[in-house]
């Protein structure tokens, strides 16, 4: 981890032309790269939405991304020098660019495998930040959270949004989450039923009273969304795409 | 952040509704945003579609370029434009150095090159008519020099051989040079959008090298065409029988990212319709 306090290791940049990424190998860079290239990451180590959001940056600047290996400089007042670049689109295109000077280097295999490594392990943290279960994850618990919430709201303001709004927004949540990990939730109003009625009258306020009718009214949402959004949304979808399929293919057999 | 515009701008913009004239689609059912939002929304917006579109239709096919460089820039310009300009002048540096001999390749003329180092000084978008003539003169010049086959010269003998296929691959480069100068998808901030962008990168990362010695190209039905350039193996390149054996692993390694790369971003596709259609 002293590499990392240091500030050496991989480096991110955010250029608006694309992201970047730059791993500087210094000697003891190259011996930790073997075991675990997290290891050299720059501090403060990356937060979980970090590979998420460099990947959105990437979209909105046209698909791809860099990576520079670079080896240290010769001289004190010189900057270091870039031995290999790759240029990865994400349609799957990619160019490698090595500078044949450093192939002549007693470790230029050395440097050709560090690369690959390091460079491989970014890609593969770059993938699994779309991947589905985690964003779906968290998306389905806000959704399934924040729709009761904004019903609740609603009930305080005559003829708004927000009632419909956040039967709405529940939707995805209790289409997305399991149904075991839903039935958790759906158990908190009975809980919080019985802890009211056993309580002192003391406690029962308007905090426990508004998390009681939240939880109510999410126990009610899921029920309505698992019965009616299971098999409307799937047949639903499976209609409009189905739709959108045979439009694409008459277009394209059509004679012109 | 977002703010709803007090006034309504009737011009219309080149975005998801740009014949319209509209806020897109996606937006107009909130019901204060009836109004069109800030347009830096909506140029994040047609870019994060544009990619996402061009993404999936270039998922057909996969190429992985190795190439081999003298010199590796650490500066990296910021905006395209000016990766357009360091392309041009790194082409015309090429051609100024490499001239072939008349029996086996008709060579780019003095003029052209000169109009070439114009083009390069002077570009700006949208292009100005001189620019456009000089685009279309190089186009024209550099297709002849592509169409010129004399069947008694064809050269069957390294080095003329070799020359002959640089000279040519070069020549293709500068007509995708050429082709991106004219593109309608420049913007104010001298940025480009859609596939030529990523176009144009690759073409940035390609005009400098010394040789591309391997290339894979991989389709979405599984046929592979792996190419090795000869030149890797001549003595002339200096590099010892591990080095080659190392870059041709190396080529194979990045042929796997690649892959990798993009089965995972197909697997999350067909897992994001799965969750649709079956749950």
């Amino acid at each position: 981890m002293l590499l990392t306090s240091q500030g050496q290791g991989i480096c991110y940049h955010k250029d608006p032309s694309g992201p970047r990424f730059r791993c500087d190998l210094l000697p003891d860079v190259m011996r930790q790269q073997p075991s675990d290239p997290a290891l050299v990451l720059a501090t403060p180590e990356p937060a979980k939405a970090f590979w998420l959001r460099t990947l959105v940056h990437s979209i909105l600047t046209g698909g791809q991304v860099i990576f520079e290996t670079a080896l240290p400089a010769r001289r004190a007042d010189a900057r270091s020098e870039v031995a290999i670049r790759s240029l990865f689109q994400f349609g799957g295109d990619m160019v490698v660019s090595i500078d044949k000077r450093f192939l002549t280097r007693a470790d230029g295999r050395e440097i050709l495998e560090a690369h690959t490594r390091w460079t491989g392990w970014c890609l593969t943290q770059l993938a699994q930040a779309l991947a589905l279960p985690s964003i779906v994850r968290r998306l389905g618990w806000s959704c399934v959270i924040a729709g009761p919430l904004c019903f609740v709201a609603g009930t305080f303001q005559y003829g708004g949004i927000l009632q419909p709004f956040g039967v709405l927004l529940s939707l995805p949540g209790h289409l997305i989450l399991p149904p075991a990990k839903q039935r958790l939730f759906y158990w908190l109003p009975v809980v919080l039923g019985i802890i009211m009625g056993a309580m002192p009258r003391a406690v029962i306020g308007l905090p426990a009273l508004g998390l009681w009718q939240i939880s109510m009214v999410a126990l009610f949402q899921g029920s309505l969304w698992q019965a009616a959004g299971g098999r409307c949304v799937p047949w639903l979808a499976r209609k409009v795409l189905g739709q959108l399929i045979r439009w694409k293919l008459k277009r394209a057999f059509e004679p012109a | 952040m977002w703010q709803p515009q007090s006034e309504v701008d009737e011009t219309p913009q080149n975005g998801q509704n740009g014949a319209e004239g509209g806020p897109p689609r996606i937006f107009r059912w909130l019901p204060r945003i009836r109004k069109k939002p800030a347009p830096a929304l909506e140029r994040a917006y047609d870019r994060f579609l544009e990619t996402i579109k061009d993404t999936l239709s270039d998922f057909t096919t996969m190429e992985i370029n190795s190439v081999l460089v003298s010199n590796i820039s650490a500066d990296h310009p910021l905006i395209d434009v000016e990766f357009l300009r360091q392309t041009g002048e790194d082409l015309l540096a090429w051609f100024q150095e490499h001239s072939m001999d008349e029996q086996f390749q008709q060579s780019l003329k003095a003029d052209s090159l000169a109009q070439l180092e114009h083009l390069c000084q002077s570009i700006t978008f949208p292009l100005e008519p001189p620019e456009k003539d000089c685009v279309a003169a190089l186009l024209k010049e550099s297709t002849a020099c592509l169409n010129n086959k004399n069947a008694n010269s064809d050269p069957r003998h390294e080095p003329e051989a070799s020359q002959r296929a640089e000279y040519r691959r070069f020549l293709r480069y500068l007509q995708k040079f050429l082709a991106t100068c004219e593109s309608d998808k420049w913007d104010d901030e001298g940025m480009l959008r859609g596939r030529e962008q990523q176009q144009l990168r690759k073409l940035w990362e390609l005009v400098g090298t010394t040789f591309v010695y391997a290339q894979t190209v991989v389709g979405l039905d599984g046929d592979a065409i792996s190419r090795l350039n000869q030149q890797l193996f001549h003595a002339t390149q200096g590099l010892s029988r591990e080095s080659i054996e190392a870059l041709i692993r190396f080529h194979n390694h990045n042929t796997e990212a690649s892959a990798q790369g993009r089965n995972s971003l197909m697997s999350i596709l067909v897992d994001t319709l799965r969750a649709v259609l079956r749950r």
